[in-house]
């Protein structure tokens, strides 16, 4: 039974979840709703790779079944989601790790999900997978790209097509489709979040998380899938907070920094319009009771060359055993950076790694006088296909720009829509402290509430 | 390395074992000069003072 004047693919999983556990809404028949949004629209968008319909209204039925015999087991039971590719789930092919037998476990990530009651929908694409896979489109102008390498969760979440996902994020893979889709997009700390049963591109800068259309949302998506994981050594044995709890403060004595050299650093890289709606977000934060501060981290500069380097260095090492696969089947990026690993040497390496020592220390610095960073989240809204080289992401990754810092300093960041340029959505971007994604939550919660872009849903 | 050669790549493709694909060497030369270049900035900055942080942790630990 339908509830809500907006269509029930258009619900949010908080206000989904409440209906749920009230009986009020039906996981099948959200589950229905959410597939034949799916069958209306992805011929277009192309945001699934790998859609289990059948098994995704089987495990509505299963959390149906649960939920009328009281055993609700919490905020994702019977909410339709879905995982970025590189995410293995047993019985699914994943087209990144090229080999196309089902894998025969899931990653922990789904095996959290499942735990919940989570109803899985399907596997997302991605970037850099073989060149035959269509790109998906964005929902705000299917002629533009999603941004990547979470382009189907950028695109899905947008249009409906599933209410929540798991993206993964090297070098802004979360933060870049979620801030030209205009989703919210959740890169935690590093080791919040179990990579096992992720195939990885750089084990020391890959992040799974949340990408979701608001932050309440984003907090239920992390809240189920965070936490120690004894299965990846990287996993850090630390208290999971309640992040829907952070969503209750107010901001008021908050002080937020903002690294205005950087911004000036890449300010030629930078559509004017995206700093100019950066600033009055920044300004509508001030107003919210934060401080506002302006830091310095002179190491910024470097620190996307310093990922890069590690990312492909890393990226190489991953493949060592297929590469020739890579060579043969793989995107143009992705042979592009096996051939930029392979030009790396130890030495450039290891100054990666110092670089990133001095990203943490200079980090840890400011944030002794600072709860949060604030910054732009993307170089320009979302160009066309046509705009686009295929090599772009990489010549992104040789210069300044926002994303890969945090990356490096395995700093909790998130973007968050803060207006329209031409039309496109433009996000702002605010970096946390260490397992601090409770404050990164609240601060991003206190200005969606304020702003109020989410009421504006693509025109598809 | 001052400049990349199509020699010194294809040297390098050859101790990996690999051959790059047919019309890869022309296609990314603009890209591997730049990283080239990308990597001599890396190296413009003094850290010899940091630690290789050879195990990744967020929290940075007392130097």
């Amino acid at each position: 039974m339908a509830v809500q004047e907006k269509p029930l693919y258009y619900l949010t999983i908080h206000e989904a979840r409440k209906l749920i556990q009230s009986r009020a809404l039906s996981p099948v028949e959200l589950t229905r709703a959410v597939l034949k949004r799916i069958e209306a629209v992805d011929g277009r968008l192309h945001a699934y790779l790998n859609l289990m319909a059948d098994n995704a209204l089987a495990e509505a039925r299963v959390a149906e079944a649960e939920i009328l015999r009281s055993d609700y087991r919490g905020p994702l039971h019977g909410i339709p989601v879905a995982v970025k590719d590189q995410l293995d789930v047993q019985g699914a092919p994943a087209l990144i790790r090229e080999k196309r037998p089902p894998e025969s476990e899931d990653s922990t990530v789904v095996d959290k999900f499942r735990k919940a009651g989570a109803v899985l929908l399907g596997k997302l694409a991605m970037s850099s997978l073989p060149i035959e896979i269509p790109q998906p489109c964005n929902p705000w102008d299917t002629e533009r790209i999603t941004g990547g390498s979470s382009t189907g969760a950028g695109a899905a979440v947008a249009a409906g097509l599933c209410m929540g996902a798991i993206g993964e994020d090297t070098a802004g893979s979360i933060r870049n489709p979620a801030s030209l889709c205009g989703i919210v997009g959740l890169k935690p700390t590093y080791g919040r979040i179990s990579r096992h049963g992720l195939a990885p591109l750089s084990w020391s800068l890959d992040h799974c998380g949340p990408m979701t259309w608001v932050v309440e949302d984003a907090a239920h998506v992390l809240q189920t899938v965070a936490g120690y994981d004894p299965k990846d050594p990287t996993s850090i044995d630390a208290p999971v907070p309640d992040y829907s709890a952070a969503l209750r403060q107010d901001i008021k004595g908050m002080v937020i920094g903002v690294p205005r050299h950087f911004i000036e650093e890449c300010r030629s890289r930078t559509d004017a319009e995206i700093t100019t709606s950066v600033d009055k977000a920044i300004g509508e934060l001030q107003r919210l009771g934060a401080r506002i501060e302006e830091v310095a981290l002179p190491i910024l500069k470097l620190a996307t060359i310093a990922n890069a380097v590690i990312y492909y260095n890393e990226h190489y090492a991953a493949h060592i055993g297929d590469t020739k696969t890579v060579i043969r089947n793989a995107a143009t990026a992705r042979r592009a950076r096996i051939y930029l690993g392979l030009l790396t040497s130890a030495a450039d390496y290891i100054q990666a790694q110092r670089i990133r020592s001095r990203i943490k220390r200079e980090c840890a610095e400011v944030f002794r006088k600072v709860d949060l960073l604030a910054l732009p989240c993307q170089l320009g809204p979302a160009p066309t296909f046509k705009e686009v080289d295929p090599l772009d992401t990489l010549y992104k990754h040789l210069g300044p720009e926002y994303h890969a810092p945090f990356n490096l300093a395995g700093l909790p960041a998130i973007s968050i829509p803060c207006g329209f340029a031409r039309n496109l959505p433009v996000a702002l971007q605010l970096v946390g402290k260490p397992f601090d994604e409770p404050t990164v939550l609240r601060a991003a919660y206190a200005y969606q509430q304020h702003a109020r872009w989410y009421e504006r849903r693509p025109p598809i | 390395m001052e400049k990349l050669t199509e020699q010194t790549l294809k040297a390098l493709l050859a101790q990996a074992g690999l051959e790059p694909k047919e019309g890869d060497l022309e296609r990314f030369e603009k890209l591997m000069d730049t990283y080239v270049a990308a990597l001599k900035t890396l190296h413009s900055v003094d850290v010899s003072d940091e630690e290789i942080a050879p195990t990744f942790h967020p929290e940075r630990r007392t130097k």
